[in-house]
């Protein structure tokens, strides 16, 4: 019966797939997915040769770091995957416990369904994977292999730490698992960090160090299996020794969690139903890191009760502390931290990938998690065009909490790596710094204006999800341009000025900021204009 | 009842479209100062949409509505700035508190000195004890009281109800039925749009009866009731609605 329930649930997939597919929209998101990943394939099969490395060598340079990096990689993701899930175990969704946990299934059969579907969703995330990464495979099968197992083992993996730590809590009662696991990431970055500063040349020789000491050696050697297996050159005997191996160790992931979960059965509940709430919230709201508080808590009154966007700016700051706080507070923290890691530890990477990872940081992670604006505000709408409020009051106030705080991270990153920085470079860096609050503003001014145009949340329903996939890259590349534009625009503003004052940089500057803010402003009445026209009947 | 009175609602020739779909035609009512309108009708006859409407919530088609003399296209402002709308599913903000959501909507009314009748409606509703959660943890009714208590902090001489029963517990129901009274007496115009026959029977002065988005029946329900009362005695609401609309209803014998 678990078998035709997971054939039903595959079938429905698929149908739910081409369904999207019927409409132009759903047809044009796929259409850009696939011509990314066409372009990305292209891209990586390229032979993309390292500083001073021959084109000829280029793939088995790129082969060695993956071999170097990727194990590290993956004890990252097992700690990421432990530290984020809401629980212990293996995640049931609310109509499984419903229907299936009352069903007469035997609990092993229950985790073996589960797994399977686990497996299922791997398979396809390996075959994304496989195609994306030609350049450094060797065979194909040994690639598509390796990933699968490497996937099924972060999963299995996190899942028993879970369960061990679920254990050890209700034998010494004390709280386990995130604390302790927040603690060996610490000591690990701690570690490393004295690597790299023995070293003095950088990241990747401090890594290096690490890596071929007794520790490293040590705490790496099961992440070890599943490179092997990805870069495996030959079927027999590299392949399918170092296959078996993985395959093994996954078995007996498998058997600990079978032995184990009598003991986090309860656990296992609460933890799926936590989980499923996170995405409802999710899928409604935007937010993927965002916790939901309950209960009694400090109230805040607004300092000064400002009607309009006073108002709605300091419901959605609120609304910040209270769901975000600690992500924010990471990033905060990360930020000061940020600085001088970009400067010291990796000198040995091109100031334009550090400048690349900024952008990114900027522009794509930190919008998704400071979703303080209308994209959290969807089943809200209703209230909003009830309230006796102008919308470009309604609009300006819901800017406010995602580009203070977004500013707010962002001056604080070049803050410090101003700190150690000295020259021009830091002059351009100072100098930046009044840009960042308008940049902001620019920046979540289009983040809404487009989804007031396309009003769904960015969070994936479910894997291979064409639509999303589709919509993020439009999406990404949409806001880019617009962004480029708009600084080109001010900039271009600010060389005018340059020219006619015989080379002013404090021309220059006055005029490009003047020019941004003046593009900002004109962006509110087309974002009033959107607001306007959603239809909350039609959602 | 004041027939002479200026009406606070007016609804005259509105229609609605959904692409091809007429959600209401050509629609027209208004209520006076004091009234209770009851708004009943099938579902999908077009009573969200009118309630969604009147509070400047979506666009109308055509037509001319205003409330308490505003046109609420041409002066939406003023319009919303009279008026108290409660969903028939209240989105609330989750991360705020009970208190935060009247100071937020004093805020957003610029209701001067609003700290007392903000007390005063929690008291009322029986959520003092809550002034301090996140509304997250709340239960249906107590959301629905909220909302309530929202809509009522600026003293509005409009208010909408659509569905406004909704998970309360029986206190709860009785509080806000004689709320609404008292809010009618003072000199609000009413409507309540809901399915519970009963409630409206009760409750309204008035009566609209919508069906496929248009009016099958307006007028005081003292004279409707008295209407079909020709052809059959002790007539109800519920003869009247199931005659008006044709839907079937249960078998009487």
């Amino acid at each position: 019966m678990l078998v035709k329930l997971l054939w039903l649930r595959f079938r429905g997939g698929v149908r739910h797939r081409f369904r999207e597919l019927k409409t132009l929209r759903g047809l044009l998101f796929l259409c850009v997915t696939v011509a990314v990943i066409a372009l990305l394939m292209k891209q990586t099969a390229l032979p993309v040769h390292p500083p001073g490395a021959a084109l000829a060598e280029a793939p088995e340079l790129l082969r060695g770091q993956l071999a170097r990096w990727m194990p590290a990689g993956l004890l990252a993701a097992c700690l990421l995957t432990v530290l984020t899930a809401p629980g212990p175990a293996i995640h049931f969704s609310p109509s499984e416990i419903n229907l299936l946990f009352s069903a007469p299934f035997s609990r092993r059969a229950l985790l073996l369904y589960k797994m399977c579907f686990y497996a299922f969703g791997a398979l396809l995330s390996s075959l994304l994977i496989t195609l994306l990464l030609p350049a450094v495979q060797v065979m194909p099968l040994a690639a598509l292999l390796g990933a699968f197992l490497t996937l099924l083992f972060i999963q299995l993996f996190s899942a028993v730490i879970g369960m061990v730590s679920q254990r050890l809590a209700a034998s010494v009662a004390m709280p386990l698992r995130r604390g302790h696991i927040l603690l060996l990431l610490v000591a690990l970055i701690a570690m490393l960090a004295w690597y790299i500063s023995g070293a003095g040349t950088g990241l990747t020789d401090g890594f290096i160090r690490f890596q071929s000491s007794l520790t490293g050696i040590l705490l790496l050697a099961p992440f070890e299996v599943f490179v092997h297996i990805f870069l495996a050159s030959s079927m027999y005997p590299d392949l399918l020794r170092w296959a078996m191996l993985g395959v093994a160790i996954n078995a007996a992931l498998l058997a600990g969690i079978i032995l184990l979960d009598r003991y986090s059965y309860e656990a296992s509940i609460a933890a799926s139903l936590a989980l499923h709430r996170r995405w409802v919230r999710a899928r409604r709201s935007g937010l993927l890191w965002g916790t939901q508080p309950a209960g009694r808590v400090r109230s805040f009154r607004p300092p000064l009760v400002i009607p309009g966007v006073g108002a709605i700016a300091w419901r959605q700051l609120l609304t910040a502390l209270r769901t975000s706080g600690k992500a924010v507070l990471v990033f905060l923290a990360l930020a000061v931290l940020g600085g001088p890691l970009l400067v010291f530890v990796a000198a040995d990477i091109s100031v334009w990938s550090r400048i690349g990872f900024v952008f990114f940081v900027a522009i794509y992670l930190l919008p998704r998690t400071l979703v303080f604006d209308f994209r959290s505000d969807l089943e809200c709408m209703e209230t909003f065009k009830a309230l006796p409020l102008r919308p470009w009051k309604i609009c300006a106030g819901q800017l406010v909490a995602p580009a203070l705080l977004g500013s707010l991270i962002e001056l604080l990153l070049l803050g410090s790596a101003t700190m150690c920085l000295d020259g021009a470079a830091r002059l351009i860096a100072l100098g930046l710094m009044p840009f960042i609050v308008p940049f902001n503003l620019l920046l979540y001014s289009l983040e809404n204006l487009i989804f007031l145009f396309f009003p769904t949340p960015l969070v994936p329903v479910g894997r291979v999800d064409f639509d999303f996939l589709g919509r993020t890259m439009v999406d990404f590349a949409v806001k880019t341009s617009l962004l480029v534009a708009g600084c080109s625009l001010a900039a271009g503003a600010g060389m005018l000025a340059l020219d006619v004052t015989n080379r002013s940089w404090t021309a220059f500057a006055i005029v490009a900021w003047c020019s941004l803010v003046l593009i900002v402003l004109a962006l509110l009445p087309v974002l009033s204009w959107a607001y306007n026209r959603f239809d909350v009947s039609r959602q | 009842m004041n027939n002479s009175a200026r009406p606070m609602i007016s609804v005259n020739n509105f229609t609605k479209t959904y692409n091809d779909f007429v959600a209401v035609k050509k629609l027209s009512f208004c209520v006076a100062p004091g009234e209770i309108l009851g708004l009943v009708g099938p579902n999908g006859a077009g009573k969200t949409t009118t309630l969604r409407v009147l509070s400047g919530i979506i666009p109308p088609g055509s037509g001319e509505l205003s409330v308490a003399g505003h046109d609420i296209v041409a002066d939406p402002i003023a319009a919303k700035q009279l008026l108290g709308y409660i969903p028939d599913d209240p989105r609330l903000f989750d991360s705020l508190t009970v208190w935060e959501h009247l100071e937020f909507i004093a805020a957003a009314y610029a209701v001067a000195d609003y700290q007392s009748a903000a007390g005063a409606l929690l008291q009322f509703f029986n959520l003092e004890g809550k002034r301090h959660h996140v509304v997250q943890g709340l239960s249906r009714g107590m959301r629905q009281k909220l909302a309530i208590a929202c809509a009522y902090l600026h003293e509005p001489k409009v208010i909408l109800f659509d569905e406004p029963l909704t998970g309360l517990d029986p206190a709860g129901i009785r509080a806000i039925k004689e709320s609404m009274r008292e809010r009618a007496r003072q000199g609000a115009a009413i409507i309540i749009s809901s399915h519970l026959l009963g409630l409206v029977e009760t409750l309204c002065t008035h009566l609209l009866v919508l069906d496929h988005g248009q009016a099958r029946c307006f007028g005081r329900m003292d004279d409707v009731l008295r209407t079909f009362d020709q052809a059959k005695r002790d007539t109800t609401l519920e003869d009247v609605f199931f005659s008006i609309t044709h839907a079937e209803g249960p078998e009487t014998g």
